[in-house]
């Protein structure tokens, strides 16, 4: 379980150490990462997911790899070959590699597949470079472990980011749904997407293959927020409307990240002194983007849209998850409304004031 | 003429001894106080990262060779399962012990270290650096004083590890570490409410190890008649907060802040006078030295050290308690088949 650390790989351990599922090895780049997985008698291990050799010593005696590791654009594309080869030499059979439908943009077209054609043209540099990573993998897959790519959209559930931050962004005031609301949220809870992965790492027909995955009941981001804002005590009637989308353009760290994550630029930075990129990574940090309405002196309360959210929200195509259905039996063991209730259940573990 | 240097050994090289005690140390050398004779650490990567500090010390990989190097003082940085064997053989050896927290991993380790000190005649002391803290102290005053009236009532909540730079996997590791959060960083909140209050009692306490160490703790505590809460996380970081509820009023701590805290006032007579109003800027680097240098004047013989062995013992008599009593903590998002599963597995610890 590469990436055991993270929202999805926590959860992994969780459901399949403790339903015996698979014998798991938590792999994490820092040791603080461990905290989640070491509740667990585990053998947990240290990995860089760009350092091949640690990666084939943590993958070693394992049948199959979860590669749910993310990161900036450098580190989604830079640890496709490392984890390729640290695979192969360990002798892992197949490899999983969470990917994202954010490769076809954050609104996708209507009528997009998974064989829809893919572009690194997006605004958001996520998006390129988890292009990039399947190209990679593609370019990969004739030898070496058996690679299936699977595409999520909104995962959410305990810890993800998209139900803490709406639980922060209700409690602060600047919770915002754009056109009501009504835009497509293509959701997966948690645990359907690790069945998914249950399915891809064991179905011998999964080889090879790129899947969309999603929820079985259809969502709209209202549908999303209500439940957590009344749950919060908070009038879903509250919610700031944004009847038309901002216009924002990409701000100047996705537009820097974008560029990283090209080759050329890669090299680049790995011949510039330490010093003069720390000199510039601290530049880009204090940099406020002017296109944003936190930059324009805003109210600190009160909407503060965001590039990527308001994309998403705009959504109008619901993503089809048939194939995975026909190919390797996907079907969502936990209804939406049952993934709403346990995100629900621990945002109040977790402290927020959930009533 | 200046005193002799005292002389310094330091027995682990993670990031607590890099980001705090290391500078604290570099600053002591430089004011002439001290002299690093010696650093010891298993992993020579960690040896050369803390030695380019301290050029002129000897680099062990085991603390059989430390007492070779004839330190007047041991500061110990290891994981907390090695310290009271480590502690128990530079006592014996007639050298003086900082011991960071938590003192040792069970009340037995911790009473043996502080026999050995005491036969040794050697100074114990503990690294409860919190102590140090301008705010702790003006807490403690407040309570002491009396001027707030009985505690009512207190809630804490603390997270730590999110942000801290582990430089190795020992805190995960059982056979090291037998704890989780608890043990890390609930020996803070307990030393403090040890420190503050006269008497702490536990009366329930649950967490979420399933085999393993605890990422998430909470436990009820008493206080004379006051209930108190306390809830740690590594699991989800939120913001650190110790409201401690007072008959004449309250105090707000946010668990970091080494000066400030938030107080309100509502008892008879005039208002409460704040020691720390004004105190200058501190930080936790200066309350590291100021740790430092009270271990070395009590080195020296002038004083105790502030947090002696025994006081230490305190907070991990509560903590034992706490993991005696032990419930697993409800994750509510666990499918019937895991609840079973950890119910299983936490009674395998349990039982351990």
């Amino acid at each position: 379980m590469l990436g055991a650390g993270g929202f999805v790989g926590s959860r992994a351990v969780e459901l399949f150490h403790l339903t015996g599922t698979f014998d798991v090895r938590p792999v994490v780049r820092r040791p603080g990462s461990m905290a989640r997985a070491a509740r667990f008698r585990l053998d947990s291990r240290l990995a860089d997911a760009q350092d091949t050799r640690q990666l084939e010593e943590a993958f070693r005696g394992c049948d199959a790899v979860l590669h749910l590791a993310t990161g900036d654009p450098r580190v989604i594309v830079g640890s496709v070959q490392p984890v390729h080869e640290a695979a192969t030499r360990a002798g892992v059979r197949r490899i999983v590699y969470m990917s994202s439908a954010s490769v076809h943009g954050q609104s996708p077209d209507p009528g997009t597949v998974e064989e829809t054609p893919l572009h690194r043209r997006h605004a958001i540099a996520y998006n390129n470079a988890k292009v990039e990573a399947e190209r990679q993998w593609q370019r990969l897959q004739p030898r070496g472990p058996e690679v299936v790519v699977l595409r999520p959209a909104i995962v959410f559930g305990p810890r993800s980011r998209w139900v803490s931050a709406c639980a922060e962004e209700l409690l602060a005031g600047r919770a915002y749904l754009v056109d009501r609301g009504r835009g497509v949220c293509n959701t997966i809870y948690v645990d359907n997407l690790l069945h998914a992965s249950r399915l891809a790492l064991t179905v011998p027909e999964a080889a090879g293959q790129t899947f969309f995955v999603g929820d079985r009941e259809p969502m709209t981001w209202r549908e999303f927020y209500e439940p957590i804002a009344k749950a919060l005590g908070i009038d879903p009637g509250t919610i700031a409307a944004l009847d038309r989308a901002p216009d924002l353009r990409p701000g100047v760290r996705d537009r820097v990240r974008a560029l990283k994550s090209t080759a050329a630029v890669q090299f680049g930075l790995r011949c510039t002194p330490p010093r003069l990129k720390r000199s510039v990574k601290a530049a880009l940090a204090g940099w406020r983007n002017p296109d944003s309405a936190q930059a324009s002196g805003a109210a600190a309360t009160g909407p503060h849209p965001t590039l990527e959210m308001t994309m998403l929200q705009q959504c109008r195509w619901q993503l089809d998850w048939s194939k995975a259905a026909t190919a390797i039996g996907y079907e969502p063991v936990v209804s939406a409304a049952e993934g709403m209730r346990r995100s629900i259940a621990w945002l109040r573990f977790a402290g927020y004031p959930v009533r | 003429m200046g005193r002799n240097r005292l002389k310094v050994a330091v027995i682990g090289c993670g990031a607590v001894v890099e980001r705090f005690h290391g500078p604290a140390l570099s600053t002591l050398v430089d004011l002439g106080e001290v002299e690093v004779v010696a650093l010891c650490d298993p992993d020579a990567a960690r040896l050369g990262a803390v030695a380019k500090s301290f050029p002129r010390a000897a680099t062990l990989t085991s603390v059989s060779n430390v007492a070779a190097t004839q330190p007047d003082l041991a500061l110990i940085a290891s994981p907390a399962g090695m310290h009271a064997d480590q502690s128990i053989a530079l006592l014996e050896a007639g050298i003086h012990v900082l011991c960071e927290k938590p003192i040792a991993a069970r009340t037995t380790d911790a009473e043996r270290m502080i026999a050995a000190a005491v036969r040794a005649r050697r100074v114990l002391a503990v690294g409860l650096f919190r102590r140090f803290y301008a705010s702790t102290r003006l807490v403690r005053g407040l309570v002491v004083s009396g001027r707030l009236g009985p505690l009512e009532s207190a809630a804490i909540v603390e997270t730590g590890g999110f942000d801290w730079p582990f430089r190795s996997t020992s805190a995960f590791r059982p056979e090291l570490t037998p704890g989780g959060i608890l043990l890390d960083i609930g020996v803070h909140v307990l030393d403090l409410l040890s420190w503050w209050f006269p008497e702490v009692r536990v009366r329930a306490y649950e967490d979420d190890a399933m085999g393993g160490a605890e990422a998430t703790a909470v436990a009820a505590l008493q206080v004379a008649h006051a209930p108190v809460s306390v809830r740690l996380s590594r699991d989800w970081p939120v913001a650190g907060r110790y409201d401690l509820r007072f008959e004449h009023g309250r105090i707000v701590w946010d668990g970091a802040d080494p000066v400030n805290i938030q107080l309100e006032y509502s008892g008879p007579g005039a208002d409460v006078r704040l020691a720390a109003a004004g105190a200058p800027r501190l930080t936790l680097g200066d309350c590291f030295r100021a740790q430092l240098e009270d271990v070395i004047a009590a080195v020296r013989g002038g004083s105790a050290p502030a947090v002696s062995g025994a006081d230490a013992l305190r907070s991990l008599g509560l903590i034992e308690q706490c993991y005696q009593v032990r419930t697993l903590l409800d994750s509510p998002w666990f499918t019937d088949a895991e609840v079973a599963a950890a119910r299983s597995a936490a009674g395998e610890r349990m039982a351990s």
